[in-house]
């Protein structure tokens, strides 16, 4: 192989690195929530539900930052009908309002929505989870960064939260 | 445009709180000998016994030395280390209800004790009913202008401490109401209900009440975890009890549970919760520790008190109250606007032709005696949940005490099909962005139409009929805005507030009633 063949081939394995490097990282911005951004994941039945019982989305957190500000967030888990209507199947909330990470994956943080019952027959849906925080009250915004001394300006762009493991049983 | 009986078939739907109907919740009071009963603070004033005993003691807690351990900020500590990391308490795992049941209940020992009243009981702030943070924790100063220790204003870890969830803002439907209790009392077992056990668990070390990881169903994960949230200061941290409304808060997940097993829902009857036992978690008023087992803490009447839940009624026989509650409502039936005995009615109606729109609500104002909203508000509040419990129970407490309806006779509309009709209870702070969460909120219906017209001209042929009439049940409402030890009014105005019930509606139609009568049963 000559040489200019060579750094053709290293170029091409370059660009295929860094473009599996950046699909990997939409994916993982993807679970990715902010205020700007919902996180976005596809969960798959992983068990039947029992007999009389409906089927449950169950999702995990794995990273939770609050308002920096202490301005109370809620995350709200939404789906999409057959004929592309939004729904909320819940909301969360991570309680201590606390910077939260998960040490390995099954230490993460766990919630579970019921389906509604016209969706609770799907064996794979996808689903948002969006912050939204209350822009509406004051808060004195030093309470939850303790960091923070009052007067002081935010220091990040929280809240965020990083859904890890989901599945519906 | 007009309504005709050949046309139009209009079917009142209702849809709101409040409504007459023969599901009404109740439970029945207590039988003599039951332990002191937790109520809900619906309707107590500031300087109720209950308030002002619980609002006394927090205030001796607090004069207590931080370093001891029965301080407000001793008893604090069991909870959290500090702001940011808890101590003993679960969360997000299924030890979380019989954990924090032990708790509340150390604080009502305490209480008791210091106070030198063993007939105390922790009310709970039933937020599905009540979504507002009630008022006795949100005054700075109580009316006598001395200050409210159930107010928070604390300086402590270098920083200021208050709450900042607007006082007079409702939390939201989709955390606390009807809906979302429903999802959480329909909850199929113990693990989806109360948050299920710790990934992984296989031994009874009490490492694993710590663990994170268990899946959060809606009672923990939402209405829990977003009431602490929301109501911000001390609330969203690890050292949340020490804002007296925790208690409030925790009690009303207590009752919550309690509810769910009344329902006949059995706890989990895996030896991994049930023998469980917090060691050395909590104090007796003794100063002993206080190391209950999970399946010491399934019954609270074995605790030392009680929702009154438990109590059997008969359900064959109606009892005095219901029958007379079905006379007094069969006579208001058939002789509208006519006093019979146990009944007192007055009406009014709008003036003028004007009719309420949705930036425009129609107030329609009616006197009454004042003695007979005092009456409403003596009567027992029915607390949220119990509408799914046994009919008999649910029954006798709806039939005690005076109860007030509103009759709208003669309801005239237009767009009926694109509108949802609100009523609410007139207070200082009504606007047309209130919403079914808002304390005066009554109730609401649609009109159901089969036909091409409806509105507010006149009937103009003998085969035309009189507009719908509809009644709403004003009890809880005027509970919830009269209550708290105001004197009450000598009108009731309620206002009548159309809004779309589709997303692309054009526009709320219009609503007038010809005629309403505010009648008070069982007087």
């Amino acid at each position: 192989m000559t040489r200019t063949g060579s750094r053709w081939i290293a170029t091409l394995a370059a660009s295929a690195l860094a473009m599996w490097a950046m699909d990997g990282r939409a994916d993982s911005d993807a679970l990715l929530a902010t205020v700007n951004k919902p996180a976005t994941f596809t969960a798959a039945r992983v068990a039947e539900a029992a007999p009389g019982r409906r089927a449950r989305l169950i999702v995990s957190v794995t990273n939770y930052r609050p308002t920096d500000d202490c301005t109370p967030v809620e995350a709200v888990v939404t789906t999409r009908t057959a004929d592309g209507k939004e729904v909320e199947i819940g909301r969360f909330g991570v309680t201590p309002d606390r910077a939260f990470d998960a040490p390995a994956p099954s230490e993460a943080l766990r919630f579970s929505f019921l389906l509604p019952g016209d969706l609770a027959a799907n064996q794979q849906m996808k689903f948002s989870v969006a912050l939204v925080p209350h822009t509406e009250v004051k808060t004195s915004g030093v309470a939850c960064n303790p960091s923070r001394k009052a007067g002081e300006a935010q220091k990040s762009p929280a809240p965020s939260l990083r859904v890890g493991d989901v599945e519906i049983r | 445009m007009r309504i005709s009986r050949r046309t139009v078939m209009l079917q009142g739907a209702v849809i709101g709180a409040g409504i007459i109907s023969d599901s009404i919740p109740g439970m029945k009071a207590l039988a003599a000998g039951q332990p002191p009963l937790r109520r809900t603070l619906q309707g107590l004033a500031w300087n109720d016994p209950i308030v002002e005993t619980y609002r006394d003691a927090v205030g001796q807690l607090k004069q207590k030395a931080p370093t001891d351990k029965t301080s407000w900020a001793g008893l604090a500590g069991i909870h959290g280390n500090n702001p940011n990391a808890y101590h003993f308490c679960p969360h997000g795992n299924w030890y979380f209800l019989p954990w924090h049941r032990a708790y509340i209940l150390t604080y009502e020992r305490f209480i008791r004790q210091l106070m030198k009243n063993n007939d105390f009981a922790l009310p709970f702030w039933d937020w599905t009913t009540n979504p507002t943070m009630p008022a006795v924790f949100t005054m700075p100063k109580t009316p006598d202008g001395k200050s409210n220790p159930l107010f928070v204003n604390d300086q402590d870890f270098g920083q200021t401490w208050k709450r900042t969830w607007p006082a007079k803002k409702a939390m939201p439907a989709n955390v606390v109401g009807p809906a979302v209790l429903q999802e959480i009392l329909g909850s199929a077992d113990y693990e989806e209900f109360g948050t299920s056990r710790p990934k992984g668990q296989t031994n009874l070390n009490a490492s694993w009440v710590l663990k994170r990881t268990g899946t959060q169903g809606t009672l923990e994960g939402t209405a829990h975890n977003l009431v602490h949230n929301n109501i911000g200061g001390w609330m969203p941290s690890a050292l949340s009890p020490r804002d007296p409304i925790f208690f409030m808060h925790h009690c009303n997940i207590d009752r919550i549970w309690a509810v769910w097993n009344s329902l006949g829902n059995e706890n989990s009857p895996e030896s991994l919760w049930r023998d469980m036992t917090f060691t050395n978690n909590f104090i007796n008023t003794d100063g002993t520790s206080f190391s209950p087992k999970v399946s010491d803490l399934f019954v609270p009447e074995t605790l030392g008190y009680t929702y009154g839940l438990s109590t059997p009624v008969a359900a064959a026989t109606p009892s005095p109250n219901l029958t007379t509650l079905r006379n007094n409502l069969a006579a208001v039936r058939a002789t509208p606007a006519a006093d019979a005995a146990g009944v007192k009615s007055f009406s009014a109606a709008p003036a003028g032709p004007t009719v309420g729109t949705a930036t425009a609500p129609l107030a329609v104002s009616v006197k009454v005696d004042p003695a007979l909203i005092a009456s409403v508000l003596k009567r027992a509040p029915v607390p949220s949940g119990t509408e799914f419990m046994n009919f008999a129970v649910a029954r006798e407490q709806r039939a005690t005490g005076t109860r007030v309806l509103a009759f709208l006779r003669d309801v005239a509309v237009t767009d009926a099909q694109d509108t949802e009709y609100q009523v609410y209870l007139d207070s200082p702070d009504f606007d047309t962005k209130a919403s079914p969460s808002d304390p005066g909120y009554v109730g609401s219906f649609g009109i159901f139409v089969h036909g091409e017209h409806a509105g507010h001209d006149a009937p103009t042929d003998a085969d035309t009929s009189a507009n719908p009439s509809f009644v709403l049940d004003l009890t809880s409402a005027v509970q919830r805005v009269y209550g708290g030890g105001q004197t009450p009014p000598d009108a009731i105005k309620l206002r009548f507030l159309p809004v779309v019930s589709k997303p692309n509606a054009p526009r709320a139609g219009t609503i007038r009633p010809g005629q309403v009568e505010v009648v008070f049963l069982n007087t």
